[in-house]
């Protein structure tokens, strides 16, 4: 049985000193959606996210409420995609590239030519020379994306 | 539970509090050579209440067991004592231990709305605390609810209460408690 003294701290943690859970991270590996076309992979990819990771949102929100604690943010974060690109060449990486620029996974069905070239491949020249660089997508919105 | 002897009486004590109470209790319950098998005890505002299962080799009589220990009535002890049966086992339903939290101004008849309300979606309360301070009053409840009751809906409906009472209230896992306070991982 908790003791009084310690559901009061807890609820003070809570109120008066804010604690909440600051971010849920969901891992992908998505190694296994390598493929010889940037068609296909970007299917894959869109593919495995979404169907990993649709009711991330709403899993975070539910657990949240069960115990009465916010969740602020939920991300995604994938294997490094240096993998996948490999053999693939600059300009379909920036394809890949465009689902984190742009947070959305529409971005997933887009290459890169509606998005300012410059910007994202001054990000990308960064992105693919660290191979050990991760992709972290804003799952904030993946709810709204699966609705 | 399976007590020491096979004459098991439940007892219970209320008082004006003072130390020396649960001494001149145990003290009748070892003259008999009794065993205590389970006690819970607490003072609220200076009362003393008191919960015991005690067992005996031999039959007792609970009256003359409960007088033996209200001693000399100057002590004030109220004592009641009766046989010890174990509860009938209620059918096994999975349940899950939750705390529901509230707080605001005090008024009569907080803590019938929010019993009424468990009572009536069939929500056990395992411990109950109330405190009034100032104006203001709090409650908290370890209640267990039966795993089938839809825990979104019950909170929509508590927070209805609640507003309707001017009050803020929480239900959330226990779990969040005992993470937040005890090195207890296993539950």
């Amino acid at each position: 049985m908790l003791r009084t003294d310690e559901i009061l701290s807890t609820i003070q943690m809570l109120h008066a000193e804010s604690l909440d859970v600051r971010t849920v991270t969901l891992a992908l590996n998505v190694d296994d959606c390598a493929a010889p076309s940037m068609d296909s992979l970007c299917r894959k990819l869109r593919d495995k996210i979404t169907g990993r990771a649709s009711r991330l949102v709403e899993t975070c929100n539910k657990v949240g409420r069960k115990y009465g604690i916010p969740i602020v943010n939920k991300r995604i974060a994938i294997s490094p995609v240096s993998h996948l690109l490999a053999g693939h060449g600059q300009a379909a990486a920036l394809g890949v590239f465009a689902v984190s620029y742009r947070s959305d996974f529409h971005a997933m069905m887009c290459l890169v030519n509606d998005e300012d070239p410059v910007t994202i491949e001054s990000s990308l020249n960064g992105l693919i020379q660290d191979r050990t660089t991760q992709i972290a997508i804003n799952a904030n919105r993946v709810g709204n994306a699966a609705e | 539970m399976k007590t020491q002897f096979p004459h098991a009486y439940v007892l219970n004590v209320l008082t004006g509090d003072h130390p020396g109470i649960v001494a001149a209790i145990t003290r009748s319950v070892n003259q008999r050579d009794g065993n205590i098998d389970a006690c819970s005890q607490t003072v609220v505002e200076g009362f003393f209440t008191l919960i015991m299962v005690i067992s005996f080799a031999q039959p007792v009589e609970p009256d003359a067991l409960a007088s033996e220990i209200r001693g000399d009535p100057a002590h004030g002890f109220q004592v009641v004592a009766r046989n010890f049966v174990e509860p009938v086992s209620k059918p096994v339903t999975a349940v899950d231990r939750f705390v529901l939290t509230a707080f605001g101004k005090d008024k009569p008849g907080i803590v019938r709305r929010f019993s009424e309300y468990l009572a009536g979606k069939d929500i056990n309360i395992l411990d109950l605390f109330a405190h009034r301070q100032s104006d203001d009053f709090l409650l908290i409840g370890q209640l267990e609810i039966p795993a089938v009751r839809d825990l979104a809906l019950l909170q929509a409906d508590l927070e209805q209460i609640a507003a309707e009472e001017a009050f803020t209230v929480k239900l959330q896992h226990e779990n969040i408690f005992v993470a937040t306070n005890q090195l207890r991982f296993e539950r």
